[in-house]
């Protein structure tokens, strides 16, 4: 095995248990959480037997696991960015909804 | 119905210079129940509005033509408005057809449109490239969104209270006008559109939609739906 095996190793079981952490605070809904827990077991797995990113890469048609995990990792900051304006998005919402409000609440009329 | 069931709601940002024009009009022509949005304007629109009988909101950050005529409307609501008028603070739209507006509402149609490409509408010095940016806009909402209007990006519009407790758009900037069309849709309204009478000017050209705005819209659109 080679040292970075080691480190993804643990930064895998790292993310494990910081995800059981989360999810016994009540921090994550279910969706979230079978979402987390299958993409860190995955970096487990790849981790401990790295033949699996080569197998999966020729299964896609990238010829090299490192080559997969790159387009992977695209997409998932695809997602990530989309996500993040959604999130921005929704605070927007808030924001007009609350100035909306100040608004209504602080109506002037100048008597004739 | 009496004008003192309409509620005219006019969103306004940087109106200074047109502004007290379009109040004087309304107030002449006897409508009292006017509601004037003002959208954080940095001029001195709120200092003239408020020397006028009319009610003053003033969103304190700016938050688009959507949001203050969401404010506006909602506030008109409440003040037991019937009818509501969305109406331009830059002085282009004709005080003389919200008569003709409010009739039709009253005639059972929850939302009348105001179109600039029908039959007896009358549109003064309309450039070649706004006719081209208002083509475009009705192709896009024809294709994209279903929706099938004569003049989709006019924002000269009135609604019903029961449509206006209806029509709940998300939209904060300019792509209101597109998504109150396909909530009409949505939401089974009966509408009308009518012929309008627009009088551009330098400055209302100024103030209106360009072509950099079209992306914007359409992404607001898309992030909207989510």
């Amino acid at each position: 095995m080679f040292l970075l095996q080691y480190l993804l190793i643990a930064l895998s079981v790292l993310g494990i248990i910081s995800l059981f952490w989360q999810i016994r605070r009540g921090n994550m809904d279910w969706f979230s959480s079978i979402k987390w827990f299958v993409a860190w077991c995955a970096v487990l797995v790849v981790a401990i037997e790295p033949a699996i990113a080569d197998w999966l890469a020729n299964l896609f048609g990238t010829g090299r696991g490192a080559d997969l995990l790159i387009y992977l990792s695209i997409l998932f900051i695809f997602a990530l960015i989309f996500k993040l304006f959604l999130k921005i998005n929704q605070v927007e919402r808030q924001i007009s909804d609350l100035v909306s409000h100040l608004a209504q609440d602080k109506a002037h009329k100048k008597k004739d | 119905m009496e004008n003192a069931s309409v509620f005219i709601v006019i969103p306004a940002y940087n109106e200074a210079a047109v502004i007290e024009s379009v109040l004087q009009k309304l107030l002449a022509a006897n409508y009292f129940n006017i509601v004037v949005v003002d959208d954080c304007s940095r001029d001195r629109t709120g200092e003239i509005v408020k020397n006028y009988p009319v009610f003053y909101l003033r969103h304190i950050i700016n938050r688009g033509q959507g949001a203050a005529l969401r404010t506006g409307t909602d506030f008109a609501r409440q003040q037991g408005a019937q009818v509501i008028v969305h109406f331009d603070a830059d002085g282009q739209m004709s005080v003389e057809d919200i008569a003709r507006f409010v009739e039709h509402v009253n005639a059972r149609r929850d939302v009348v449109l105001g179109s600039r490409f029908m039959a007896g509408s009358e549109v003064i010095q309309m450039p070649w490239h706004r006719k081209l940016l208002l083509t475009g806009a009705k192709v896009f909402n024809l294709v994209v969104l279903g929706v099938n209007y004569s003049d989709p990006q006019n924002g000269f519009r009135a609604l019903s209270r029961q449509a206006a407790e209806r029509l709940r758009w998300k939209n904060d900037r300019m792509a209101h006008n597109s998504e109150i069309l396909r909530l009409i849709k949505t939401e089974r309204l009966p509408y009308q559109e009518i012929p309008v009478k627009i009088n551009y000017s330098e400055y209302s050209l100024k103030k209106g939609q360009s072509f950099k705005d079209v992306w914007k819209i359409i992404w607001d659109l898309f992030i909207n739906k989510f």
